[in-house]
């Protein structure tokens, strides 16, 4: 009689018992299975890193790109990558050389440090929008989905304002959304 | 006391039961996930999509007429569609049916006002893919012109990812 007492609603205060301690149990092995899951999708899901190669191709396409801040000779079409003119290097400029369809898929700050000194001398930014805003989340230590990473360059250019050149160094500091 | 033996015994295998179902659709999903993984060719395109993607955003950057021919090496042959559209390049699986949706991954370069991008597209034919010993090699050429950079086909005066400037 027992075994049919439990599925016509007329179950005994044991059995009742019996079925609510093996619960927990059924949810441990869910849970593990869950996490064995997990891990086995991750390890298996084909990921591609590229920010280092992104940060470089900016740093180049920053320098060289004919639209950009380099000294660019309209008669000659030659750029001069590592001659930094002063009225190019603006926020402006920087924008408008290089537009993505996705906003936040690089940012940066750009800054001309004079031979010998610790304060920069000027700085302009690509994406200034999304730099602010993904800065403070690339500073955390949190990784993964939603978060991002900084990347720094340092490259020695001459930064010429009008009537003098300087030997400088310019500080990339890329922002790059994982 | 039989009662109650009884009790114990169902109770166990019910429990059993389930943990049963549980583990077996376990199995299932990891085969079907190991399975997907390994017949899987969403690792060379995406590879393919990021490499292209950062050799248009470099040339955004260089002047002049050249062309390159990028090569897509893969242990198997991989039938896919290469489209250069503006500011992103797209892999994809081929398909003659227009209305078929098919897999595509991409990945953005940066557009600059001053240089034209041509949307155009790279399919497998026999002029751009071969066997060799490592593997199939499928030929994708990005040529820059006029500031304008669209997908062509390969010559045969560049080859093996040269870099040819007229």
């Amino acid at each position: 009689m027992n075994r049919f007492n439990l599925f016509s609603g007329r179950r005994k205060k044991g059995q009742v018992e019996e079925m609510v301690e093996q619960i927990p149990y059924i949810i441990l092995t869910i849970l593990v299975i869950f996490g064995i899951y997990a891990l086995l999708n991750y390890a298996t899901n084909p990921q591609i890193k590229v920010a280092n190669v992104q940060a470089n191709v900016f740093v180049y396409r920053t320098l060289y790109s004919p639209h950009s801040i380099s000294q660019f000779d309209n008669n000659t079409g030659r750029v001069y990558p590592g001659i930094i003119i002063d009225e190019k290097f603006t926020s402006q400029t920087l924008d408008e050389s290089m537009q993505y369809s996705y906003e936040k898929q690089i940012s940066a700050k750009l800054e001309i440090y004079l031979e010998g000194s610790s304060e920069p001398v000027r700085t302009a930014y690509y994406n200034k929008e999304w730099y602010d805003k993904l800065r403070p989340v690339a500073n955390s230590r949190f990784s993964g989905a939603g978060s991002a990473q900084i990347l720094s360059k340092q490259v020695p250019i001459v930064y010429r304002q009008p009537g003098a050149d300087f030997p400088a160094v310019m500080n990339f500091t890329i922002v790059i959304p994982e | 006391m039989k009662g109650k033996r009884g009790q114990a015994i169902l109770s166990s295998l019910i429990y059993t039961a389930v943990e049963l179902a549980i583990v077996a659709m376990f199995i299932a999903a990891v085969l079907v996930k190991v399975n997907s993984s390994v017949a899987d060719d969403t690792y060379q395109k995406r590879f393919y999509a990021r490499d292209l993607a950062l050799l248009t955003d470099s040339m955004m950057a260089a002047e002049g007429t050249f062309q390159l021919e990028h090569e897509i090496i893969t242990q198997k042959p991989l039938d896919v569609d290469v489209q250069l559209k503006i500011g992103s390049i797209a892999v994809k699986d081929h398909t003659n049916d227009p209305d078929e949706i098919s897999s595509e991954t991409s990945f953005l370069f940066g557009t600059n006002p001053n240089i034209k991008i041509t949307p155009s597209v790279s399919t497998q034919t026999s002029t751009n893919s071969y066997e060799t010993k490592n593997g199939h090699v499928r030929a994708v050429v990005l040529r820059k012109q006029d500031s304008t950079i669209y997908i062509t086909e390969p010559n045969t005066v560049a080859k093996t990812g040269d870099i040819e400037l007229e």
